[in-house]
């Protein structure tokens, strides 16, 4: 276990969330790609990431996040980003991984755009 | 008195003023930028050193008069000289402050040494001749140590190399001017114990206002760094737009400058927070999270490149005193 990142994996209705609390760097990025793999594996289209409480992220994480984007894309998926703000943004955006990515202030707000229309 | 009291009473009439002098320059030090680990290091070497000289002086005195005066001052001030450039060297010390207290504790060690290693030359001496030796030569020796640590400090902007001879020649001449006995021991004493401690608290009262400019200056440029980096408006300012103009980096680096800026400030802030601590008092707070943070950094500096590295120095001027941050806090938590 990391102390540096926490990643807790929750559900709204059927899509998967998941929320990285802390820092993610070269030494724990690992711990998301496992999990997305997982994700990913159970054949999950969407996946919605909340990165409001995520206050560090280097090349290694942002790399993290543009496989999974990666490989949801293939299937036809896609990775929705919430709560990007501060450094994180910065982050993203100067390495234009942005444009890859849904984005959104919430989990539930991603929920609410997904969710198939009747 | 008994001759075993005489000879302690010499002993402690040679060795009890530096070491007293010695104390009195780690109180002043109210940043306590020098640990007693240090200080005992530092204290030891100059003791190796002095046995090292004796053994030196040993085999060159009969072949030599003229040694004790005008030959031995060059390869005491070499050796002595050397735990100072191993301490620049190795970033451990950056301030004038620091550089005085463990140039002295190396002086205050050879003097110890050299003390215990004269006693049967002296021991008929009488008490005043050990009071001379203990305020003249023994302070001598760690004034001399410590001014090649000022100097070296004072002007590192001339190049290390030049600092530190210029430093050693200061050392020299001081040692020679002693040893050749050019004033009566009395007064060379006198000149020693009256100019020394003037000369200290001066440079102990500048270095320390010195400190808190550059402190404060730093704090601040860090803060507001990190303020901009946590709002998102960084790339809407000078640096950032700078950041964003380094075309020829792929994304992903230019990603890692920004994360070196932000640990960068993070550890110095920590480093210069602990600072304050330590000058009012309070224990260090050490980061929990420090290691995985300079591991972080190790790992950003190899993305970054050396290209990248030189890219981003203006933004992130590591210093010899920002190196030494690191350092000091790297230390703090892992005693």
């Amino acid at each position: 276990m990391n102390p540096g990142l926490t990643l807790k994996i929750s559900e709204i209705e059927d899509l998967p969330v998941l929320t990285l609390l802390g820092r993610m760097d070269a030494a724990n990025h690992d711990q998301f790609d496992t999990i997305a793999d997982r994700l990913v594996a159970a054949g999950h289209l969407v996946v919605a990431v909340d990165l409001t409480d995520l206050t560090y992220i280097s090349s290694a994480g942002t790399e993290s996040l543009r496989r999974l984007t990666s490989s949801l894309r293939e299937r036809g998926g896609s990775v929705c980003l919430c709560g990007v703000s501060g450094v994180v943004k910065t982050v993203l955006e100067i390495t234009r991984v942005l444009p890859l990515f849904q984005l959104f202030d919430a989990p539930e707000t991603a929920h609410a755009a997904t969710r198939p229309t009747p | 008195m008994t001759p075993t009291n005489a000879t302690l009473w010499s002993l402690a009439a040679g060795i009890l003023p530096v070491f007293a002098f010695l104390a009195a320059l780690a109180i002043l030090d109210t940043f306590k930028l020098v640990r007693p680990a240090s200080l005992a290091a530092a204290v030891a070497f100059g003791g190796f050193a002095a046995l090292a000289c004796y053994q030196l002086s040993r085999f060159i005195d009969p072949n030599f008069p003229a040694y004790p005066s005008f030959g031995a001052p060059w390869p005491e001030e070499v050796l002595k000289s050397a735990w100072i450039l191993y301490l620049i060297r190795t970033r451990r010390v950056a301030f004038m402050v620091d550089a005085a207290i463990c140039g002295f504790a190396v002086g205050a060690g050879f003097a110890l040494v050299e003390n215990l290693t004269c006693l049967p030359q002296f021991l008929g001496s009488g008490l005043a001749v050990w009071i001379l030796r203990g305020f003249g030569t023994a302070i001598m020796h760690g004034g001399t140590t410590a001014i090649v640590g000022i100097v070296a400090i004072a002007m590192r902007r001339f190049g290390p190399r030049r600092s530190l001879a210029l430093g050693f020649l200061c050392a020299v001449a001081i040692h020679t001017a002693w040893d050749a006995a050019l004033l009566p021991p009395l007064y060379a004493s006198l000149v020693v114990v009256l100019g020394l401690p003037p000369m200290f608290v001066f440079i102990f009262v500048r270095s320390e206002r010195s400190l808190h400019i550059w402190m404060g200056r730093k704090l601040d440029k860090d803060l507001e760094l990190l303020q901009m980096l946590q709002t998102g408006t960084f790339l809407e300012t000078p640096p950032g737009r700078y950041l964003q103009s380094l075309h020829t980096f792929p994304p992903a680096v230019l990603g890692d400058m920004v994360c070196m800026l932000q640990l960068s400030s993070e550890i110095s802030a920590t480093a210069k927070g602990n600072l304050i601590r330590r000058s009012a008092g309070l224990p260090a707070e050490s980061d929990p999270e420090l290691n995985r943070k300079l591991t972080e950094l190790d790992y950003l500096g190899k993305s970054l490149g050396l290209a990248g590295r030189h890219a981003l120095a203006p933004l992130l001027s590591l210093s010899s005193r920002d190196r030494w941050e690191l350092l000091r806090l790297t230390g703090s938590t892992q005693v």
